[in-house]
């Protein structure tokens, strides 16, 4: 091959390979305003490769066991138990999920009497409280 | 206009043929590779990708993600020791990016595909020996990071984020199981919903201002003074803060590195 030739080749490898990396994530952010999202007006939702960090919509809870609950080894107390603190926190984006996530525990290592807590943390500034047992 | 096409393949030609120094590609390699060692290594030794594919109940056998795990442990080994660095970032992308089918994690995303920009670039040897390479990985490497910063303070313009909703969701929660220190008057700060709406509005402003920091790198390069030390005061700002408050150390510190090795010249 000459020396324009291969550098002409080079030049096809480098845009493919510019191609490969951008295409997929400029498709996904194309994709969030084809879903619904429109600045400053409606929500975007998780797509991935669109960088949605902190973007969509979330609930947090404080999840606990009283009795604490058994699963293999570990005694979980509460939800925090089961990760580090720091980086690793277990985390839900739905207060449904930790209702279900509530739900396991009891089913695979609580009592019937166990206490369930839930400290959620909502949208517009709503924190709510439930207690429930185990069934 | 018949001669752009010309001139279009003369500037690529000439941009892919530019030379620089791999100094501080090294550093940043030693450093990507150092901060994501250590997050796998911590994640392997106690499980912690195994307890979320549970909890999560994802439909995934855990001797696969343990063999990613290893391989990817193995693969930032490497890396880090500069041992065939182009191989084991290829070796890395691969098995983060296999790992990130099953747990769909946004830093797993950047991991892949940070790695995958390494694994076209010459980063072999040590910063105390640099040599000429080609420039253009770097400059992707950079627009990688704008692009990240651009399209997350976009996505951030959602009324959920801008009132201070979301913020407050996730700093409470914070605040509520996190073991850190909070001055009482930042705890009412951010008991409050205008307080958090004051944070997002200066979270978006600071990445879309990152963002224009790294453009502005990339295509003037006579600012590349100034737009450095923006881009680097407003990293460390955005991402010391989620550090503090929103329980994200690693994804941040890479971030920042990214920042600091990639802009230097």
């Amino acid at each position: 091959m000459s020396k324009e030739g291969r550098s002409d080749f080079k030049i096809y490898l480098v845009v493919v390979f510019i191609l490969l990396l951008f295409v997929p994530q400029f498709y996904a952010f194309i994709l969030q305003f084809v879903g619904g999202f429109t600045p400053f007006k409606t929500e975007p939702r998780r797509i991935h490769l669109s960088w949605d960090m902190f973007s969509t919509k979330v609930e947090r809870c404080v999840l606990t066991w009283s009795p604490a609950i058994h699963l293999g080894r570990e005694t979980l107390s509460g939800l925090r138990d089961a990760s580090l603190p720091l980086e690793w926190d277990l985390t839900f984006d739905h207060v449904l999920d930790y209702r279900n996530v509530a739900n396991l525990g009891c089913n695979l290592g609580g009592l019937p009497q166990t206490k369930i807590k839930l400290k959620c943390f909502e949208q517009e500034g709503k924190i709510t409280h439930e207690e429930f047992t185990c069934r | 206009m018949r001669n752009l096409p010309v001139a279009s393949r003369l500037a690529l030609q000439n941009w892919i043929s530019k030379e620089i120094s791999n100094k501080y590609l090294i550093f940043f390699r030693i450093a990507f590779s150092s901060i994501w060692l250590t997050y796998d290594l911590i994640d392997f030794s106690k499980s912690e990708t195994l307890k979320f594919i549970w909890f999560y109940r994802l439909p995934v056998r855990s001797n696969i993600v343990v063999s990613l795990q290893v391989l990817l442990i193995l693969f930032e080994f490497g890396l880090l020791l500069g041992w065939h660095p182009r191989k084991m970032s290829f070796g890395a992308f691969l098995s983060r990016a296999f790992l990130s089918y099953f747990v769909t994690l946004n830093d797993f995303f950047y991991f892949s595909i940070v790695a995958l920009i390494l694994s076209v670039c010459d980063t072999e040897g040590w910063p105390n020996k640099p040599k000429q390479i080609a420039g253009w990985p770097r400059d992707i490497l950079v627009l990688q990071t704008a692009w990240i910063y651009f399209s997350s303070s976009i996505l951030k313009m959602n009324p959920s984020f801008l009132n201070g909703s979301d913020l407050f969701v996730r700093q409470n929660y914070e605040l509520a199981i996190l073991p850190m220190y909070y001055p009482a008057f930042f705890r009412s700060f951010l008991s409050t919903l205008w307080g958090n709406s004051i944070l997002s509005w200066a979270a978006v402003l600071m990445e879309g201002g990152l963002a224009i920091a790294l453009f502005t790198w990339l295509i003037f390069p006579r600012f590349r003074k100034f737009s450095r030390l923006l881009a680097l005061l407003l990293a460390t700002g955005i991402h010391g803060y989620a550090a503090y408050t929103l329980n994200v150390f690693f994804f941040g510190a890479s971030m920042i590195v990214q920042v600091a090795f990639l802009t230097k010249e």
